[in-house]
């Protein structure tokens, strides 16, 4: 019985394994977890197939793609054939000697009928099978030069995804160098990792290998900008304290970022300048307004989606956040919650942080940033000193789109949106 | 200083070594009464006398045999092969005995013969009057191969080949006897087995040897009219190969090419090619490409043209390079 990666819905339909939870050898049973799989932005369970032994293809830390086989569960006959005595009767010397010359272990040959002998067919097959999903077949049908392969792995740049501009297509060391100045930053030169000071080497996480990439990228293909100032959180203070007191109903505490979804997505459904995306020489307005909330893990910045947020109350928007962010912390987000985004908002403000300039999630035009809230001395209509409530706010747009003009006209309709909290009922 | 010949470059450089040294003597056929088949040698019978410059019968193993026992006993003999093509008659003399007698020896015997001949086409002679056989000597441990490109070199190299303790294959270039470059009068050396950037450039390298330097030296100029800036390297020697230089310049280019009048196969350019693969590998962006003559033997007449490489090929091969082809 095969063991093959689902279709979980990744981009590149990369995923690594991160763990056998059992060894090869074990007994599993049906629908046992079997394996954590990681992927660029989730990680999943694997449940095995069927009972019976666990034989391991693809082991932990490597790659694999998705349907691809990446372990057996052997069942009754096969087990036995996975025993060195059987292995004997199974295959004939010459064949033995093959597998052996080839790396093959004979007891991974699956034995779809146990009393066929194997054959040198179903060696070179295995042989063929087992090739480790790392030495992919991409890096060796890409044609390159010498000197853009050996530039490719001083950079550890993945020559499958690069267009050769060689005569033939082959992918040239000028190539590389376009690729490497335009996407993730290279790694730290040998002579800062001899330093003898130095404190170890990770590698980094697939998810953060994403992030590292989708950031700099960020930055590569768009012109951000980032605007700063205050919010008077007074009037949204007082939805603050009664949803609080209404704490029962809600079902989850009262939270700064769940408000702000809410008055972001108004915000944009009042004036959508940020709800789209420049994609070469077109704009793309988006019709729904999905706001992004980046969420902190241990793992690194996720980003799930509440859909329609113009759309959903305030109560709706605190129990839909409240969930994805508990699922972003599992690692049990699957990239649909994480997708389709079209304005983010990231509330630094929960770590005590005041202004940043955040960056744009890819293939977006706005995001805001909300800092802490501050009591103030305020001065009201009567010039007389008094309590104020007030939050920083940092929103980044595209300036290649979005002029300093038309940004200040969103902070306006955005201080309008939390000057009046009725707008969000 | 002044405009001399690759003709009269040499002779100046046996004149000058004879009149340094009294152990140095030329023979061949022909060099004495006549002044050489062609007129290399002209003037110095009358300046040296018959004892020193002497006409021999037509056995090239004689010839070869006589210039390595002077040289063991201490003389330093320049023989002449009139065309290298006729070599092969003197195969038995260089390859096994020449080249091998200080290695046999352990070192109390030195040979340091020079053999002279002309090499390569350019006079439309045929099959055996035409080869360029550099890779044949190569191959064999214990002998030089010297392949002067321009009068300069012709003469810094054949002195040096004069003075080197050891046998010396000093081809001279048939096609370029007649052209002229700045030449110092006084004495001067250009050590054996050091190259020559002769010129820099950044696009690709490319290796030329012989009369495929000049060659090389006006396609680099064609090719800097298309922006393609070309580092033409003189080898000098086919053997010791100077591969410091080689390197050096395939890294900065990460481009080769190699240019020689001999055919492909086993040659300096295979050599070459094999050098880079070993030991620069990762710096090259482009395959090799090799500029020869036709795998075929030389024919005579004007179907010669049609065979020997010329500054159209260096220029293709270098458009391959960078473009494909």
């Amino acid at each position: 019985m095969e063991i093959r990666i689902p279709k979980i819905g990744v981009e590149n339909g990369d995923v690594v394994i991160q763990q056998w939870l059992k060894s090869p050898g074990e007994p599993v049973h049906k629908d046992e977890i079997i394996a954590i799989l990681e992927t660029d932005k989730v990680v999943t369970e694997l449940s095995s197939p069927g009972d019976g032994v666990l034989h391991v293809v693809v082991t932990e830390g490597q790659r694999a793609k998705m349907t691809e086989v990446i372990g057996h569960v052997l069942e009754g006959s096969e087990v036995k054939g996975a025993s060195m005595r059987e292995e004997n009767h199974r295959a004939n010397p010459s064949v033995r000697r093959l597998a052996e010359s080839m790396g093959v272990d004979l007891s991974n040959i699956p034995a779809e009928k146990s009393y066929r002998r194997i054959t040198r067919h179903d060696v070179l097959q295995a042989a063929d099978d087992a090739k480790s999903p790392v030495e992919d077949l991409s890096d060796h049908l890409v044609p390159a030069t010498p000197l853009a392969r050996a530039l490719s792995r001083q950079w550890a740049i993945d020559l499958g995804g690069i267009e050769g501009s060689g005569p033939h297509q082959e992918v040239l060391a000028t190539d590389v160098r376009r690729v490497r100045l335009t996407t993730a930053p290279a790694p730290p030169s040998t002579d800062l990792d001899s330093r003898p000071s130095s404190g170890g080497r990770t590698p980094l996480t697939p998810m953060r290998q994403t992030i590292a990439r989708n950031m700099m990228q960020s930055l590569a293909e768009s012109a951000q900008m980032t605007l700063m100032g205050w919010l008077d959180i007074e009037p949204l203070f007082k939805v603050f304290q009664a949803l609080q007191e209404d704490r029962e109903y809600l079902g989850v505490r009262p939270s700064w970022s769940a408000i702000f979804v809410k008055v972001l997505a108004v915000a944009v459904a009042a004036n959508p300048v940020l709800n789209g995306r420049l994609a070469g020489q077109e704009w793309v307005q988006w019709g729904a307004i999905n706001i992004g909330v980046a969420v902190d893990t241990e793992r690194g910045l996720l980003v799930p989606v509440i859909r329609e947020a113009d759309h959903k109350t305030l109560v709706a928007i605190h129990r839909e956040l409240a969930e994805l962010a508990a699922k972003a912390r599992e690692a049990r987000l699957s990239s649909d919650e994480m997708s389709e985004g079209t304005v983010t908002l990231s509330n630094f403000g929960s770590f005590g942080g005041e202004w940043g300039t955040p960056i744009l999630n890819r293939g977006q035009t706005g995001l805001l940033g909300i800092g802490a809230l501050e009591k103030y001395a305020a001065v009201d209509r009567d010039d007389r000193v008094v309590v104020g409530y007030r939050m920083p706010y940092s929103l980044t747009v595209d300036h290649r789109v979005v002029d300093g003009a038309v940004a200040g006209r969103f902070i306006k309709t955005l201080k309008g949106v939390v000057n009046r909290p009725t707008r969000l009922l | 200083m002044s405009q001399l010949s690759y003709r009269r470059a040499l002779t100046q450089a046996i004149d000058e070594e004879m009149a340094r040294d009294a152990g140095v003597f030329l023979i061949g056929e022909d060099v004495a009464d006549s002044g050489g088949a062609f007129g290399l040698t002209r003037g110095l019978l009358a300046k040296y006398g018959e004892m020193r410059v002497r006409d021999t019968p037509i056995s090239e193993e004689a010839i070869v045999g006589l210039g390595i026992g002077a040289a063991a006993l201490g003389l330093r003999p320049i023989v002449e092969i009139m065309f290298m093509d006729f070599i092969f008659l003197a195969m038995d003399q260089i390859a096994n005995h020449a080249a091998k007698m200080r290695y046999m020896y352990g070192g109390q015997v030195h040979i340091p013969l020079v053999v002279r001949t002309l090499s390569g086409g350019g006079f439309r002679a045929g099959m055996h009057h035409s080869q360029s056989l550099e890779s044949v000597f190569g191959h064999i441990p214990g002998l030089k191969v010297v392949m002067p490109s321009d009068a300069y070199e012709a003469k810094g190299l054949l002195k040096s080949s004069i003075r080197d303790p050891d046998p010396v294959i000093f081809m001279e270039q048939k096609s370029l006897l007649g052209a002229k470059v700045e030449v110092p009068d006084n004495d001067y050396l250009i050590p054996l087995g050091v190259a020559k950037v002769r010129r820099t450039g950044s696009d690709v390298t490319i290796v030329a040897i012989g009369i495929m330097v000049s060659h090389t030296l006006q396609a680099a100029e064609e090719l800097a009219q298309e922006g393609i800036e070309a580092e033409v390297v003189d080898a000098r020697t086919a053997m010791p190969i100077d591969s410091d230089t080689i390197l050096n310049s395939v890294k900065k280019t990460n481009r080769l090419v190699v240019a020689h009048e001999a055919p492909a196969p086993f040659g300096f350019g295979a050599e070459i090619a094999a050098l880079a693969a070993e030991k620069a590998l990762y710096y090259l962006d482009a395959p090799v490409i090799r500029v020869t003559s036709k795998f075929t033997p030389i024919p005579v007449g004007r179907s010669e043209d049609y065979i020997l490489p010329g500054k159209k090929d260096i220029v293709e091969a270098v458009h391959r390079a960078i473009k494909g082809g």
